[in-house]
């Protein structure tokens, strides 16, 4: 047993978040006409893109941890390219049905961008009767958008179009409207995902969610303690007050929960029987969205007045919190799934 | 990462269950407070030490069985879903291993870990709490002795306790930090008056100790003069590492305890507690996760520092939310004084936010030397 990082692990989290430093936005007002398409190039570059994908297609062929490390680095440093949508929950979505070589090598090489195609509450990936309408989340770049279409044998993936941009809330992330009867060709979409495939990926999927969290949490104390450190009231650093520490304290001991949670989830989504990946999944999504919007809240509050200017960063954070908490089930959805696997295994 | 057993992890593990699938401790020996209680839970001690259970990453020559501490974070796994608890092994024990003497080592640690000899911790006093530092117990050296004279308070199991490990002021004109001293002397010692102070929940666990011209030979001390205050901060840091002292055994007993109870639970308030008991579940995984990063970084040889802090705020969560459960779950029973189990699982998790460092010295900690804040 070891609950702490390999080597290669480390090495790989050190080289994704030095990238993340390098193409992350110097200031809160470049989101709004920020170009992903040289920061996309990179990350494919680097073999990023594909780091889930089977060597054959030019993949790194790793793990969901090493797919939720590049999440968590890029997620520190609010990189705004859909890398969670696009990269990390389509490809596995994908992976997951048997997508042909020749797409899984276009999404590794960058020049394939898929979102999934969600339900309005951003809670499922959309079939036929799951809500209305459908949206498609963290979507910028994207030619298609991944739904479902149900069977007696499982779910299959449709590629559709996407429909005009929404405003949004978070800055580094765009969504849009999703036309689920167009269908777009973006290539072999590959087959049936049976039931037990099916649970281990929507693990896989909270998961990575998970890890997004951790990231901006992260992210955000960073920036709440050096702000602390540099405001002074009182003629000293507002960082000497308990009751400002004491707050930070608070939030690390937060992070510092989920990012055991989020470890331990990405090992098992790989490692274990379905049932429990499934529920260590569950566990890690509840506890990073509860814990993500508290922390993000707090980071807020450090900054006083600063906090709920549109210029400080604090709210990138809480607003990227706030959406990735709903994605595939904000925590008390997820707490109700966690009370009825629990009362399963126990009958 | 990998959270499986590996080839001898599992063989123990299956030992272990086939081992708790015989031996079980005694009813009081759940209940760990009151004297019957502190007398089963001794027994259970020693009965799992024989079993070769507890001690294990103590090195051989001390008693123990030289295993990384992973194996602790499996009997905690194992004898918790048992339904039993795992006694607190030694964690006074830490600061004799770095401080002590080959041969205080030999004398001190072999029946610690056996539960032959049971120990009191001789720390808070009336006038140091969370400034510790600031104690006043004092030792003045004459000839080959140390006469001790002062007051410890909050030091639980005194009552009970063969010995005493002690903090004392020996050198009272150095700065502080520096001039602390520790001892260790049996309690039947002449100069020693232990006065049990009730707990809120009825029973007297700690207690008021008085020393009044207690005399320790010099050999006793532990350490060098002015020892005192490293010495305390290995013990503080093991003291709230959730793994050394058991908790976690005890977080997934209650939390097995609790889903059995929502069968009992009428129907319409079932779907309520339900997803509360979910939802301690994730929190008693969350401080489970973080301490088997803790451990594994233990086995890798890094030492308990500050972020022991984290494992002991984390701990603190989750049996403050834990006995808030229990409180609500029993509906008026407790407050009725018909169920003095829960009574005690709910004020005693108050008193979680205290002992080992209260939550706000920890968070103090945590900001100060793992965030790198300045102190005010």
């Amino acid at each position: 047993m070891d609950a702490t990082l390999s080597e290669s692990e480390e090495l790989l989290r050190e080289t994704a978040r030095r990238l993340g430093s390098d193409l992350a936005c110097g200031s809160v007002a470049e989101y709004a006409d920020f170009d992903d398409t040289k920061a996309w190039r990179s990350l494919a570059d680097m073999g990023l893109l594909g780091i889930r994908l089977p060597d054959e297609v030019g993949g790194g062929d790793g793990s969901t941890l090493d797919q939720s490390l590049v999440v968590e680095a890029l997620a520190f440093h609010s990189v705004a390219v859909p890398f969670l949508g696009s990269a990390a929950l389509a490809s596995e979505l994908l992976l997951a049905a048997g997508a042909s070589q020749e797409t899984l090598s276009r999404l590794a090489s960058g020049e394939l961008r898929v979102a999934l195609g969600l339900t309005d509450d951003l809670s499922s990936i959309w079939r036929e009767g799951a809500s209305k309408n459908a949206v498609a989340f963290d979507s910028a770049g994207a030619q298609a958008a991944l739904v479902f279409d149900s069977s007696d044998a499982g779910v299959t993936l449709r590629s559709v179009a996407l429909g005009e941009p929404l405003p949004g809330l978070d800055l580094t992330r765009r969504s849009h409207r999703v036309n689920c009867e167009t269908v777009v060709d973006v290539g072999d979409l590959g087959g049936v995902i049976d039931a037990d495939t099916y649970e281990r990926t929507i693990a896989r999927c909270l998961t990575l969610v998970a890890w997004d969290l951790v990231g901006v949490m992260d992210a955000g104390i960073a920036t709440a303690v050096e702000y602390a450190k540099s405001r002074e009231q009182f003629g000293v650093a507002i960082a000497t007050f308990q009751a400002v520490q004491h707050i930070c304290a608070d939030q690390l001991v937060s992070l510092e929960g989920a990012r055991s949670m989020a470890e331990y989830a990405a090992w098992a989504v790989d490692e274990c029987d379905t049932a429990d990946a499934l529920l260590a999944a569950r566990s890690a999504k509840a506890f990073a969205s509860r814990e993500g919007r508290a922390v993000t809240e707090a980071v807020v509050q450090v900054h006083g007045g600063m906090g709920f200017t549109w210029d400080c960063p604090a709210h990138v954070f809480l607003k990227r919190a706030l959406s990735d908490a709903l994605l595939f089930g904000d925590a008390p959805r997820q707490i109700n799934e966690i009370a009825q696997l629990r009362s399963r295994s126990r009958a | 990462m990998n959270f499986f057993d590996g080839p001898d992890e599992a063989t123990f593990r299956s030992e272990l269950r086939a081992w708790l699938a015989e031996n079980r401790p005694s009813k009081e020996g759940d209940r760990d407070h009151g004297a019957d209680g502190n007398r089963a839970s001794l027994e259970w001690h020693r009965q799992l030490y024989q079993g070769g259970w507890l001690g294990l990453s103590w090195p051989v020559e001390y008693g123990g069985r030289g295993l990384t501490p992973l194996y602790d974070a499996i009997v905690n796994e194992e004898v918790g879903a048992s339904g039993a608890h795992v006694p607190s092994v030694g964690y006074l024990g830490r600061a004799i291993l770095h401080y002590g003497s080959d041969e205080q080592k030999r004398t001190y640690l072999p029946p610690m870990l056996r539960g032959e000899v049971q120990w009191c911790q001789g720390f808070s006093e009336p006038g140091a709490g969370s400034d510790l530092a600031s104690l006043r117990t004092r030792a003045e050296r004459r000839d080959d002795v140390y006469v001790v004279n002062g007051q410890k308070v909050w030091t639980s199991r005194a009552q009970w306790a063969d010995w005493c490990l002690l903090l004392c002021r020996t050198n009272p004109e150095l700065p502080k930090h520096k001039g602390i001293s520790c001892l260790v002397f049996e309690m039947n010692r002449p100069g020693i008056t232990v006065h049990p102070l009730q707990q809120t929940w009825g029973t007297a666990e700690f207690n008021e100790v008085f020393f009044d011209n207690l005399e320790v030979p010099i050999e006793n001390r532990i350490g060098e003069e002015g020892d005192g205050w490293p010495l305390a901060t290995i013990i503080l840091a093991h003291e709230r590492g959730p793994a050394d002292i058991g908790f976690i055994a005890h977080f997934q007993h209650q939390l097995n305890e609790f889903e059995r109870l929502l069968s009992e639970l009428p129907e319409e308030r079932r779907s309520e507690f339900a997803n509360r008991v979910a939802q301690a579940y994730v929190s008693v995984a969350a401080c489970r996760l973080h301490v088997l990063k803790s451990l594994s970084l233990r086995a890798k040889g890094v030492a308990p520092g500050a972020d022991t802090s984290i494992d002991k705020l984390l701990m603190t969560r989750v049996e403050q939310e834990l006995g808030a459960l229990a409180w609500d779950m029993a509906g008026a029973a407790p407050s009725l004084g018909l169920d003095d189990e829960t009574v005690y699982q709910y004020l005693r998790a108050r008193a979680s936010s205290i002992y080992g460092g209260t939550q706000q010295i920890q968070r103090s900690i945590v900001a100060q030397r793992l965030l790198g804040m300045p102190r005010g």
